[in-house]
């Protein structure tokens, strides 16, 4: 059974466009029904930009973004978006630093001031760092140290890059937190938080015009910044299988495949993205199907293709049932990635594994943050607004053949990584 | 703000149906909720409820759990459940021009399961293996323990995947009979909401025709009060955090001042500027996250601050938030706290409601419960009418007093420091298995 495709209302992914005399790149998404505002502010900068030594260092900086500046002091930037009926947060990337808002739309010109306040006169002190510091190994030991996944992750990210920035941990190494001063905190917001290596998001219910015009009032006078330095980003080929295990006192096994992929900018990216929806989107993927349901192999399957600037890393999650040993598991696997890169997927899957990414991506722009957070960070992670502007049309690209063609560059042998984590 | 367009109708069998607009995008979003939930599984059943749901979409009407599982992704659609103690949920998001098959495939697996034995033995392994599995992350096992440590033995104290002696003795016979009384149209609800058509309404009465009649809300009788304030702690030697809860009960559902305890417990910790929030995070650097909530419910409701710290601050976090608590309760808000907590509590609200998904999450819900379809109108406009007094007296009411604090974590480490806040009961981390 085929569908027809998707209707997208008209506009829904073409914003307005502009770009300040400092650099700063406006994109508007006007919702005139809509109660509500979305506010994002995604920063050119992640991981990728630390240095071995002071990694951590955008992650820890998130914090400090929201411990008070000139005008606003600690603790009145959560305590007036709340007070007006607004959220806010943020995350940190490899890539990305973004900072989001929402809250009803006539605390528009409160968002404004708050955020103009804290990028043109941010107030770090010597006490907001070593608390926040605290804070975040408080993240870390959540995250990481207390969590199999994270575990995994860290030992899996160090064994698929050598020399790429993408080998820390976005948290960062423990002592590496103790190293970053206020000087070297200073230098770092002077480059990776101008205008110029930002781009604002609005999505909701405002008039444009005004919006536009309100917002070269309040952040044209920022100056522009130091260009950021495009880090290294070398990496050289594997040569062969690289095997890691995590000793952790754990009840359940769990296990990762992984391979190195290429960029989100890249065509083929499109096809890595269908084949995780192939590999194990739902009940009736190839790998949940076979070996959950039908050999009890695993009790938990996840693939991740996550979209980068730099080299990608596609991931098959597997938690084993007591009594799987990780090598079965394993060899469970092969057969589906070695068919897809000697075949390619079968019409019928490709088609279903389609309609379900159309309607993931149809649930994400259903919402002004969504709509925002999906063309914002599109723009920088496929590397032009024009291929943000496209993110359906990529979905309905992916032919078999071409699938198979990036199935076959990714699931080799000689390139698995593979991290075990077991008692 | 203008009131939700809400179009409704009653089937014979009981069934309450519900469309509502909402948004641009051309999908709906489909929800069926049944009124009652985990809490009436029966002794020594926990898990069940949990089970039967997985099991629905593994063989319906004459159809494999590959055949479903095909209809459902052609069609583009995940079928999500939920169960709690009072209610069961399922839901897809469909694009509009496929709703007509995906809602008669979503009535065809609530009303027509098969439950064949070999997807039921499956399910139940996966099941016995997923709450072995939970017991790897502390914060899971700190949800498992804190049910029990504020509800006991009553059924409201038993995790929803179940105790792992109960899910193995959990058979075919049992799964049809919870299907059979539970799946019926009384007291249930079937709502679109989102990208919705003419003549959604005729459709879905169609389809819930399909429902049996009878069923509706099971009673369950409140859990006894606790007394005094004692500690449970969990062992986990090898964690590096401890994880904390401190539980107690709270408002039920239909409690007249629900609406100002939801208000003033913002004060204390909702969002990101709560006093827990200063006092944890902010001032002391104490944990990433700390929280606090209201779960109200039929038979009794539950209030949780969850938390999570460096063992060697445990007891300094719990002293903390012990006496934030003890602060709000005696004194109650400031004039500025509470006009900030209305604001933030009827906005996120708003925020909460954007989707179709969104709203007929929200409007099954609130039927559910009992709160009526124009909850979603009403409660923001009862938030920002909470008076200071009103939501002082509920937070004496239902604040504790009272309590159990429940710890995982490294009990060499935390039995001593623990024992300033009552008496200590350790248990090892398998009793939560």
């Amino acid at each position: 059974m085929t569908r027809a495709a998707l209707d997208l209302p008209a506009g829904l992914l073409s914003p307005i466009e502009a770009r300040l005399d400092n650099g700063l790149a406006v994109r508007l998404l006007p919702d005139p029904g809509s109660p509500l505002v979305a506010y994002q502010t995604f920063f050119r900068v992640g991981s990728r930009n630390e240095l071995l030594g002071r990694t951590g260092l955008a992650h820890l900086f998130e914090h400090l973004m929201f411990n008070g500046a000139a005008r606003y002091g600690p603790r009145e930037f959560d305590r007036l978006i709340e007070s007006r009926g607004g959220r806010s947060n943020a995350y940190t990337s490899w890539d990305v630093t973004a900072y989001h808002e929402e809250a009803p739309a006539d605390a528009l010109d409160l968002l404004v001031d708050l955020e103009v306040d804290r990028l043109s006169a941010l107030r770090l002190t010597d006490e907001s760092l070593a608390s926040e510091r605290e804070v975040v190994k408080e993240e870390r030991r959540q995250s990481v140290e207390d969590s199999v996944q994270g575990l995994i992750d860290e030992e899996l990210q160090s064994l698929l890059f050598k020399s790429h920035p993408y080998r820390w941990p976005i948290i960062g190494w423990p002592g590496d937190l103790e190293r970053l001063s206020i000087e070297y905190l200073r230098a770092f917001f002077a480059a990776a938080y101008a205008p110029s290596n930002a781009a604002l998001w609005i999505a909701g219910g405002f008039d444009p015009d005004a919006v536009l015009a309100m917002i070269g009032r309040a952040y044209g006078p920022l100056p522009r910044g130091p260009a950021l330095a495009e880090p290294a980003g070398d990496e050289p080929p594997q040569r062969g299988e690289r095997r890691a295990e995590v000793r952790h006192p754990v009840q359940t096994v769990s296990m990762v495949i992984a391979f190195r992929a290429p960029p989100a900018r890249d065509p083929s990216s499109a096809d890595l993205d269908a084949l995780q929806a192939i590999l194990g989107f739902g009940d009736g993927s190839l790998l949940v199907r076979d070996l959950v349901h039908h050999r009890g192999l695993a009790t938990e399957v996840d693939v991740d293709f996550a979209w980068r600037i730099g080299p990608g890393a596609f991931v098959v999650w597997l938690e084993l049932p007591p009594g799987v040993r990780p090598e079965q598991a394993e060899a469970a696997v092969w057969p589906h990635l070695s068919r897809l890169a000697d075949r390619g997927p079968e019409p019928s899957h490709l088609a279903r594994a389609k309609s379900q990414m159309e309607v993931a991506l149809l649930r994400e722009l259903s919402t002004g943050a969504g709509r925002a957070h999906a063309l914002g960070s599109g723009e920088i992670l496929l590397g032009s607004l024009d291929a943000a502007r496209g993110i359906l049309e990529r979905i309905r690209r992916v032919t078999p053949r071409s699938a198979k063609a990036a199935a076959a560059a990714t699931f080799r042998r000689d390139a698995a990584c593979v991290v075990v984590a077991r008692p | 703000m203008s009131a939700t367009q809400i179009e409704t109708g009653c089937l014979p069998n009981g069934l309450l149906v519900a469309v509502a607009p909402r948004g641009a995008v051309p999908l709906v979003g489909l929800r069926l909720g049944f009124p009652s939930g985990a809490a009436v599984a029966g002794p020594r059943r926990s898990g069940l409820a949990e089970l039967v749901l997985g099991l629905l979409r593994r063989g319906a009407k004459g159809r494999s759990a590959h055949a479903i599982d095909e209809a459902l992704e052609t069609l583009g659609c995940d079928l999500a459940t939920g169960v709690d103690d009072d209610a069961l949920r399922l839901g897809l998001a469909v694009p509009s021009d496929r709703l007509a098959p995906a809602l008669a495939l979503l009535l065809d697996l609530a009303t027509a399961p098969t439950f064949p034995d070999r997807e039921l033995g499956n399910a139940r392994a996966r099941q016995l293996a997923s709450v072995r599995s939970s017991l790897d992350d502390p914060g899971s096992v700190a949800e498992r323990a804190l049910h029990v440590a504020a509800f006991g033995g009553h059924p409201y104290g038993d995790p929803i995947d179940g105790w792992s002696r109960d899910v193995r003795g959990l058979r075919r016979p049992a799964a049809v009979e919870f299907h059979r009384s539970v799946f019926r149209g009384g007291g249930a609800c079937l709502v679109a909401a989102g990208g919705v058509g003419e003549g959604l309404l005729r459709r879905l009465e169609r389809e819930g025709r399909k429902l049996p009649s009878g069923g509706g809300e099971a009673a369950v009788s409140p859990p006894p009060p606790i007394e005094g304030r004692r500690v449970l702690v969990v062992d986990k030697p090898d964690a590096q955090q401890a994880h904390v809860r401190i539980v107690a009960p709270g408002p039920r559902i239909d409690a007249p001042d629900l609406v100002a305890a939801l208000v003033g417990n913002v004060v204390l910790g909702g969002g990101f500027s709560s006093r827990l929030v200063d006092e944890v995070r902010v001032a002391r650097g104490l944990a990433y996250g700390v929280g606090s909530r209201f779960h109200p419910r039929h038979a009794a409701g539950l209030f949780a601050v969850r938390s999570s710290t460096r063992v060697a601050e445990t007891a300094q976090l719990v002293g903390v938030c012990l006496d934030e608590i003890a602060r709000l309760r005696d004194g109650g808000p400031t004039d500025a706290e509470l006009a900030q907590a209305r604001a933030y509590l009827a906005g996120s609200f708003l925020v909460g409601n954007e989707t179709g998904e969104q709203v007929a999450a929200t409007l099954a819900a609130s039927y559910l419960e009992g709160l009526g379809l124009d909850w979603i109108d009403r409660f923001p406009r009862l938030v920002m009418e909470a008076e200071r007094p009103a939501v002082a007296e509920a937070l004496q009411r239902h604040l504790p007093g009272p309590c159990r604090v429940v710890v995982v974590g490294p009990a060499k480490a935390l039995e001593r420091p623990l024992r300033r806040f009552g008496p200590v009961e350790v248990v090892p981390l398998a009793r939560m298995l």
